[in-house]
């Protein structure tokens, strides 16, 4: 691992949505469109100061910086690896186009929504560019307060109810987590730093603690994760939520949780002890088990965003599937679905907003038809949906294809026939979608205000998802184009396995 | 496959635009739209015409020896994986075949879609299929395979819910569910075939001990499986006779005529795939596809027997047909290195199948258009209304038949060649040629069967005289439009070439592609070329079957005629009962799923929500009881205390924790 050059950049990236904040909370009311420029503005600046990055971290470069030294071997400390660089991109492109959407999407108070949608980019930001599991602990807390008023917005009795629920999975979950960090730095060794290939080891400590230290950081970060059984708050957090948050929500802010695991995985543990202690075994079958569950509950859910919800339950234990078959291609197709997942559920729910906003339908039974009235939106949602079925020519084959080679790479092919079921299963809750807008008539009654062109939604609102749909079909035919996750990935990858 | 695999042979950019004119001409179909049916029409037949060109001057190169590459270069999944084109001969054979078909169909289309709504969406469905169909022939890995096998799969789809009827939608329906988890057993299949050959492509190096035992064999029924689906195998064939005839009838003619042989160029390439790396038991996976093979002819040809509606009973012989044409694959698999025949056999009926049934229903559109009825018993006499159709008919209900001269007799004189020489292996070497001989009977009952349903449909559409009823109907029928005759007298001219001329068919197209297999025996291959069809030999064995099939129908119809003269009703149906039907055991299979997983799902809502009632009740009411308790003391700092003493306890708690471990 190369060292580390001294840069503002990471802190500068934190701090840009933080400065739009600033400007959100101190303008006059009457200047809506300069908010919403300056929101948009701050979180394209974040996208910017990343991207800028990329030249150096192809070259194999590691940027960083210590912020504050709390006591000795504990500080809050940035820097920019491979893997944090790559979910900082993936968070803060998806970031760009939940701003453009918001200002389109949020009619009510929209200042709150937006300031606390430029906290919780910075708060991301801290967890991905984090240097050791402390500073990663700190951004990812203030991250899930932060959230919280996303999701309550709307500020129905559903919503808080959802929003309350969201912080009872979220606090505990957060303590387990500090508890696995303390014991962690007490009993475990000391270095909590995220830069190396595994920090811990058995000279250090005992198998049992190692496996409790594993097994506590593995249940804290699943409930953000969604691991069954702790993803009860998903499927109420999702639909009360406005559609960007919602989008956020399934696009990053559950990746935050799979992204701690990773973390943990590859830099506390290393992939020798994690399989020395067997660790994989819980993480697999605990993985198999959401996959197959979320699909099979998604399959009974009539409300979309509800059943959205649910397949992201699944989609996202397809990251841990992958890191937990330690083999190569299982590991580098693990962390490119991190990014496809995010390309494809971003579109859905900024379609499934769209729908709400244009026909204000929130139910898949009702949406006879729904593709003659809007019919880019629903085209943007069939490429998407189609892609998370795992179409060949989209992400979401890419994705099925890396985890399955890397499944019959790691010599456990038995794990295809789970990734095969859940394709299956997603099949047969998204074709239904499609094919009632498409192909089923409206209602009589309805026929003349539904079928008619009405045209489509506000620019603002469509152009997040046509440039996300474009992307899932671009990003998954030509995959090896530096920048795109492949890239960044086996670079992940290639440090790990050599 | 990637580059340096397969450097040494040519790079050209033909395979390209092969793949590219129909996809160009699709944009273009769309751009047009219904402001200029005329022009979108002309393109999508011009685009069709020069993708023939560019695959023949493709055949061409290629038939001489070159192997035609063009790295796409596109999804690289994987170290060296990537989609990529190459034409060998036998996939040069099977693109010349799609692409005649396709310019038969953009034919007769243009003419037949003026009675069918939504066109541009149909003239668009068509051109992406006939890109994916094109790509998937012209590839040398598996990857590359099934990407454009799915593709093609999804852009049926819309050919088959072209009408949008309850009908067609429930149809429509079924081949999409059936497609999609045929597509995962395909897929489930070619991983564990990278896992067994460490590859995707069609060569794979020596293998690996990835899997051992019975389960060796798993990559390849997984793949077989999942293009059986496409190629309509029993019991995977339940979409077959639903999807086919809902179609409009040009799409009919591609579904059965050519995409159905999708499915079985994949189940070829998988085969053949295995000659590098022969699992010892390769000769008994060879029988169970000759028996697979030889059940679907059956079924199919039964079944055929019984319909009714002329589209519906063409599906069926589909059906049969490919039971015919996996024979050849099954005799291939069984002979091993000297299955030079068997392979020759399929290939040969590929292309007859592929122009007969293409052209029967062609023809079978032009009928439908023309008279506005599919039913058999509801038509009659049309010799007289529509001559130049009924000769088109003919010779392709004759090809169909077997009969010779005709294209159907030539391959099926070879597939029985292929079980014959099956049967001289097997007596050397023990038990199975009892099976043999009892495919070889079956074989001639089934031939037997399908010149029975050729003289039903023709006899009944054409010749006989038409029922009162019928007559008024179809006073005022005229021939079918120029187009129609055209594209269906263009698939009608292959039948009869491809019968009064094997010699040269053989030796431009079947020999070059079977001879590029390594693993079979030269000398077989080159005997191709020497099989004299029309001698003695080959003729003598479609006696029997003519005489049965003839004499059946002949003792049929006569009863039916002295029994009741305007009879509607079909002599020929007969019933079967409903457990019989595999459709009926998928769709309860299906149900049953279905409900499962909502049943689970509301188990597993209550379940949660008992565990976190009785873990919330429970803190609640410790919480309450504290509180009361504690509530004389300090009533006011109740709930201070509680969460300062929860406090101590969990510090305590860690504490202990952090000393003992």
């Amino acid at each position: 691992m190369n060292a580390e050059i001294g840069c503002m950049r990471p802190l500068m990236a934190i701090l840009l949505p933080g400065v739009s904040l600033l400007a959100i909370l101190l303008l006059p009311g009457k200047h809506q469109t300069l908010k919403r420029a300056v929101h948009i503005a701050g979180s394209l600046g974040a996208f910017g100061v990343v991207l800028s990055m990329l030249p150096g971290i192809l070259d194999g470069n590691v940027y960083g910086m210590e912020l504050i030294p709390i006591v000795e071997l504990i500080s809050i400390h940035l820097t920019v690896d491979a893997l944090g660089f790559y979910f900082g991109l993936v968070l803060t492109f998806l970031w760009v186009l939940a701003t453009v959407y918001s200002s389109g999407y949020i009619k009510h108070k929209d200042e709150r929504f937006y300031g606390f949608m430029a906290l919780c980019n910075s708060f991301l930001l801290g967890c991905a560019f984090s240097q050791n599991i402390f500073t990663y602990f700190v951004f990812y807390e203030l991250m899930t307060l932060a959230s919280f008023p996303l999701i309550i917005h709307e500020e129905t009795d559903a919503a808080r109810r959802a929003g309350i629920k969201y912080l009872k999975y979220a606090i505990p979950a957060g303590a387990v987590i500090l508890f696995a960090i303390l014991l962690h730095f007490f009993r475990g060794g000391g270095d909590l730093s995220l830069v190396s290939m595994g920090t811990l080891s058995l000279d250090a400590a005992s198998r049992t603690l190692l496996t409790v230290v594993f097994l506590a950081y593995f249940g804290g970060f699943g409930v953000k994760a969604a691991i069954v059984p702790l993803e009860g708050w998903v499927p109420d957090a999702h639909p009360a939520a406005p559609a960007p948050a919602s989008a956020l929500l399934s696009g990053v802010i559950l990746k935050a949780g799979a992204f701690g695991i990773i973390r943990v995985v590859v830099n506390v543990f290393g992939l020798d002890l994690f399989k020395e202690l067997n660790l994989w075994i819980p993480m697999i079958v605990l993985a198999s088990i959401t996959i197959i569950l979320g699909s099979v509950r998604a399959l009974a859910q009539d409300n979309l965003k509800r059943r959205l919800a649910y397949s992201s339950v699944g989609q996202v234990s397809y990251i841990l599937l992958g890191i937990a078959l330690m083999s190569p291609l299982g590991v580098l197709g693990g962390i490119m679905h991190l990014a496809h997942h995010a390309l494809m559920k971003g579109c859905l729910f900024f379609c499934s907003g769209i729908i709400l906003k244009k026909t204000g339908k929130k139910n898949v039974s009702e949406m006879a038809g729904v593709g003659y009235s809007l019919p880019i939106t629903m085209i943007c949602f069939s490429i998407c949906a189609l892609a998370m079925m795992g179409t060949p020519l989209t992400v979401g084959f890419i994705s099925k294809w890396l985890l399955g080679s890397g499944a019959v790479q790691a010599d456990k092919p038995a794990l295809i026939i789970v990734l095969l079921i859940s394709a299956l299963l997603s099949a047969f809750y998204y074709l239904p979608i499609i094919y009632t807008a498409f192909f089923r008539r409206p209602q009589e009654d309805s026929e003349s205000q539904t079928f008619q062109f009405k045209g489509e939604t506000s620019p603002a609102m469509l152009w997040p998802a046509v440039v996300l749909a474009v992307l899932v079909i671009v990003v998954g035919v030509w995959v090896t184009v530096p920048a795109f996750p492949h890239s960044l990935a086996s670079m992940v990858v290639r440090v790990l396995f050599t | 496959m990637s580059a340096e695999e397969i450097a040494g042979n040519t790079f050209s950019v033909l395979p390209l635009l092969a793949v590219l004119i129909p996809m160009v001409a699709a944009v273009a179909v769309v751009a047009i739209g219904e402001r200029n049916e005329k022009l979108r029409n002309l393109i999508a037949f011009l685009a069709a015409l020069a993708a023939l060109g560019v695959v023949l001057a493709i055949a061409i190169h290629v038939m001489r020896g070159a192997l035609l590459y063009f790295d796409l270069a596109i999804m690289q999944v994987g170290h060296g994986i990537s989609v990529a084109l190459a034409v060998d001969p036998l996939a040069a054979c099977l693109s010349v075949i799609a692409a005649i078909l396709w310019v038969a169909a953009m034919a007769h289309s243009s003419a037949y879609m003026g009675h069918e709504h939504k066109r541009t969406r149909f003239f668009a469905a068509m051109m992406v299929t006939e890109a994916a169909i094109l790509g998937m022939f012209m590839v040398q890995d598996f990857l590359s395979l099934f990407v454009f096998f799915e593709i093609m799969g999804l852009a049926a789809y819309f050919l088959v819910v072209h009408t949008e009827t309850d009908k067609a939608q429930r149809a429509a329906t079924k081949y999409l569910v059936m497609t999609i988890i045929g597509g995962l057993s395909l897929l489930m299949g070619i991983f564990l075939y990278l896992g067994h050959a460490g590859t995707v492509g069609f060569v794979p190096p020596p293998q690996s001990g990835f899997l051992t035992g019975p389960l060796r064999v798993a990559p390849l029924v997984c793949m077989v499986a999942g293009f059986g689906v496409k190629a309509g195998i029993v019991p995977l064939h339940v979409w077959l006779p639903d999807a086919h005839p809902v179609a409009p009838s040009p799409a009919s003619a591609l579904l059965s005529g050519i995409m159905i042989k999708a499915g079985a160029y994949g189940i070829i390439r998988t085969v053949t795939s295995y000659f590098h790396v022969p699992p010892p038991d390769i000769q008994s996976l060879g029988l169970a596809l000759i028996g697979i093979a030889i059940v679907t002819a059956f079924i199919g040809m039964v079944l055929a027997v019984r319909q009714s509606d002329l589209k519906t009973t063409l599906a069926y012989s589909s059906i049969s047909q490919m039971g015919f044409l996996l024979l050849g694959v099954g005799c291939l698999a069984f002979l091993g290195e000297g299955g030079a025949i068997g392979l020759g056999a399929g290939l040969y009926h590929i292309t007859s199948h592929a122009f007969f049934k293409g052209c029967l229903f062609l023809a079978a559109g032009s009928i439908l258009y023309c008279t506005h009825e599919t039913n058999i018993f509801s038509l009659g006499g049309l010799w007289r209304k529509m001559p130049v159709t009924t000769v088109i008919w003919c010779i392709a209900v004759l090809g169909l038949m077997g009969i010779p001269l005709f294209n159907g007799f030539v391959s099926k004189s070879m597939l029985h060649h292929a079980i014959v020489e099956a049967q001289y292996l097997a007596a050397a070497g023990g038990p199975h040629a009892t099976w043999l001989q009892a495919v070889e009977v079956l074989y001639t009952v089934i031939a037997a069967g399908t010149i029975l349903y050729g003289l039903k449909m023709t006899y009944y559409v054409f010749f006989r005289r038409p029922s009162e009823e019928a007559s008024r109907l179809l006073e005022k029928v005229r021939e079918a439009p120029g187009w129609m005759l055209a594209g269906a007298g263009l698939l009608a001219a292959g039948v009869l070439a491809a019968g009064l001329a094997p010699g040269s068919v053989l030796r431009h197209l079947i020999i070059p592609a079977v001879g590029m297999f390594e693993g079979l025996d030269p000398f077989g291959v080159a005997h191709l070329g020497d099989l004299d069809i029309y001698s003695w030999y080959y003729v003598k064995d479609i006696l029997l079957p003519l005489a049965l099939g003839a004499g059946l129908f002949a003792v049929l119809t006569a009863r039916a005629r002295s029994k009741n003269r305007e009879a509607t009703h079909d002599p020929f149906y007969f019933g079967l009962p409903s457990w019989l039907s595999v459709d009926r055991w998928y769709v309860q299979g299906a149900r049953g799923l279905v409900q499962a997983c909502f049943g689970s799902e509301a188990a597993f809502s209550r379940a949660r929500e008992a565990v976190f009632g009785i873990i919330s009740s429970a803190s609640m009411s410790l919480y309450r009881s504290a509180r009361e308790a504690s509530a004389p003391l300090m009533s006011r700092y109740a709930n201070d205390i509680a969460l300062g003493a929860l406090f101590i306890a969990l510090s305590l708690a860690l504490f202990l924790i952090l000393t003992i471990v």
